[in-house]
């Protein structure tokens, strides 16, 4: 795949606070890309100087081979920007903000009421087209935010936590519409999120911490060198003992919680030599996986291993 | 220009549809309204016919009444189109801090929109709705003054009320946006329109006529755009009125009436003319442009 944004050691300072700190990414066509790090690690700072709100101090931009600082009007044809909190207007309908917000873009109302169509249809939101956005539910007003960014047909979508505040029903329905927008319109989509199990979704994952990008990969390399599976053996009544020696004597870390052993394990497949040899000892097992929580958090506890 | 007219068609809606703001922005009016029909519209009618008692010489009282009556009431029309421009222009532009604070402005600048394109787009929407109220409003106290008995304005004065109207909203308009880019809160912005509300009636001499405020104030006030535009409004409205109502009284003392009322303006003891009063408003709207778009020049989304 293509690369559709490439970022080379970008800075952003703000007096003597440096927000963006030398970072360099590259982001593929047609992928989703997470964008993690905690409260104030620079990501939405970062996000407004993809989409022309900011100028860098430092750096070198390209989106849809067209260069930050210079092109930024035709950027903005590019991307759509769905940002933190809800930018809609409480007392238009969702079919007049839609409307007025890709007016911004093109002028030809059959077009947009074309468009209009698409999008509602997308993000299902025909059923409230005529409703004012300020009625909507949390769910919906996230959709028709992203509707709003995808009435010009962006190559980019950028989503500034997207799902944050929302009911699991109410994500589970955002997510459906990103993988859509994804999937079926090959859209490139760059988001930033709080949920860890979100970040999971992602193609390729950016942790940032204090400016600085700190890791950079797939959910599975990040979680292959960050996040351990935990073997939990449960021993039966009178196995206790015995399941002890033989933990000792196989050297393996171990800690013990409510009568069973938590044992790290490099891997699922490493358990299968520890359950072979004590079946018989015990009265149930499970192999506990790592997640994107013990990446991120493992990631930003070490050092910067992304440049 | 699609997106000038998507912008400002917006801005109309979005003002439009807050029932709260519509309300708000015609409080003022409401208070000046409440007040002429409570006591100052009869202060005001018995100081005229007082007048009338003392210099007009024989004359049928029951006529002066009504005629008094009439003239206060298109004084108070010409204040209250005035106080409408200013308060209404005012909360319009009020959607502009909003969308700064809401965090609405910076999802426009990721469009390609300039923003230039969107400061216009905010003044433009005031004035439409500023116009439009305005205009509303005269045609109501038109019909209202017809009602009570009262003669209409020729046409060339409504055409001429009609152009103060909407040079009152250009301005004001303009001077609002100069004052929004220094606010950056709603709250603060809905404290400064409860103090110009209130303000507005003295600074434009509507509650009070300009004899009954202090000199020295008075001097100042002569150096606001508020003052003159209120001016401007009175002679055209009360010109025909004023001649019928003070016929057979001496031309001295129709004069002073004049000052007293706020209907003609006294600069450094020279009566100012209506196009030095034009001139000294436009000048005060081309001021406040130059300094909002030097303002604007140096404002950036991360200062707001």
């Amino acid at each position: 795949m293509e690369p559709i944004i490439q970022v080379s050691h970008l800075k952003k300072y703000f007096k003597n606070v440096k927000a963006v700190d030398d970072i360099s990414f590259t982001v593929k066509k047609g992928e989703l890309f997470g964008f993690l790090g905690v409260n104030g690690a620079g990501k939405t700072t970062t996000i407004q100087i993809l989409t022309t709100l900011f100028p860098p101090t430092e750096g070198e931009v390209n989106i849809c081979q067209l260069t930050l600082g210079k092109e930024n009007e035709q950027i903005k044809h590019h991307i759509g920007v769905v940002a933190q909190n809800n930018s809609l207007d409480k007392h238009l309908t969702v079919k007049e903000n839609l409307l007025l917000r890709g007016g911004l873009y093109q002028r030809n109302t059959k077009t947009l009421k074309e468009k209009l169509h698409q999008v509602s249809e997308i993000l299902t939101l025909t059923d409230v087209l005529k409703r004012p956005y300020g009625k909507l539910s949390g769910g919906q007003k996230r959709r028709a935010e992203i509707a709003a960014s995808l009435m010009h047909t962006p190559e980019i979508l950028f989503l500034d936590e997207p799902t944050t505040g929302l009911d699991p029903a109410a994500r589970k329905q955002v997510w459906s519409a990103i993988h859509h927008l994804q999937k079926e319109l090959k859209m490139t989509v760059f988001l930033t999120t709080h949920y860890m199990e979100e970040a999971a979704k992602a193609d390729h994952i950016s942790i940032m911490n204090k400016g600085h990008l700190m890791e950079y990969g797939t959910p599975f390399s990040l979680k292959a060198k960050y996040a351990k599976d935990t073997l939990r053996l449960i021993p039966k009544a009178d196995c206790q003992e015995t399941l002890t020696n033989i933990l000792l004597k196989e050297k393996l870390t171990c800690h013990s919680r409510e009568n069973s052993y938590l044992i790290p394990m490099d891997s699922t497949l490493s358990a299968l030599p520890v359950l072979e040899q004590t079946k018989s000892l015990l009265q149930g097992f499970e192999v506990i996986q790592g997640t994107m929580d013990d990446v991120f958090l493992n990631a930003m506890k070490g050092e910067r291993n992304y440049v | 220009m699609s997106k000038y007219i998507s912008l400002t068609k917006r801005n109309c809606l979005v003002f439009l549809r807050d029932r709260s703001s519509v309300f708000f922005s015609l409080l003022a009016m409401l208070i000046v309204m409440l007040l002429t029909t409570v006591f100052l519209g009869s202060l005001n009618v018995t100081s005229i016919t007082n007048l009338l008692e003392k210099y007009g010489g024989v004359r049928d009282s029951a006529v002066d009444t009504e005629n008094a009556k009439e003239l206060i009431r298109y004084w108070t029309l010409a204040g209250i189109l005035v106080v409408n421009s200013l308060t209404v222009s005012l909360t319009v532009i009020g959607i502009m801090i909003t969308d700064v604070n809401e965090n609405r402005l910076e999802s426009f600048y990721t469009a390609p929109t300039s923003k230039p394109l969107i400061a216009l787009s905010y003044v433009t929407s005031a004035i439409i709705i500023g116009t439009l109220f305005c205009v509303l409003t005269f045609i109501l106290a038109l019909i209202y003054i017809a009602g009570c008995g009262g003669t209409l304005l020729s046409f060339s004065a409504v055409l001429r009320v009609l152009f103060y109207i909407f040079v009152n909203v250009c301005i004001f308009s303009v001077i609002m946006y100069l004052a929004a880019l220094f606010v950056k809160s709603p709250s603060a912005w809905s404290g400064i329109a409860t103090i110009v509300g209130t303000l507005v009636g003295f600074v434009g001499a509507i509650y009070l006529p300009m004899g009954s405020l202090p000199e020295k104030l008075g001097n100042v006030l002569t150096y606001l755009p508020v003052l003159h535009g209120t001016s401007l409004m009175r002679k055209v409205c009360c010109e025909s009125i004023l001649a019928k109502t003070f016929e057979g009284v001496p031309t001295e003392v129709l004069d002073v009436y004049k000052e007293q009322m706020g209907i003609t303006i006294v600069m450094k003891n020279i009566t100012v003319s209506s196009v030095f009063q034009l001139l000294f408003m436009i000048g005060c709207g081309v001021a406040a442009l130059i300094a909002a778009f030097i303002a604007a020049r140096h404002k950036h989304i991360s200062d707001r």
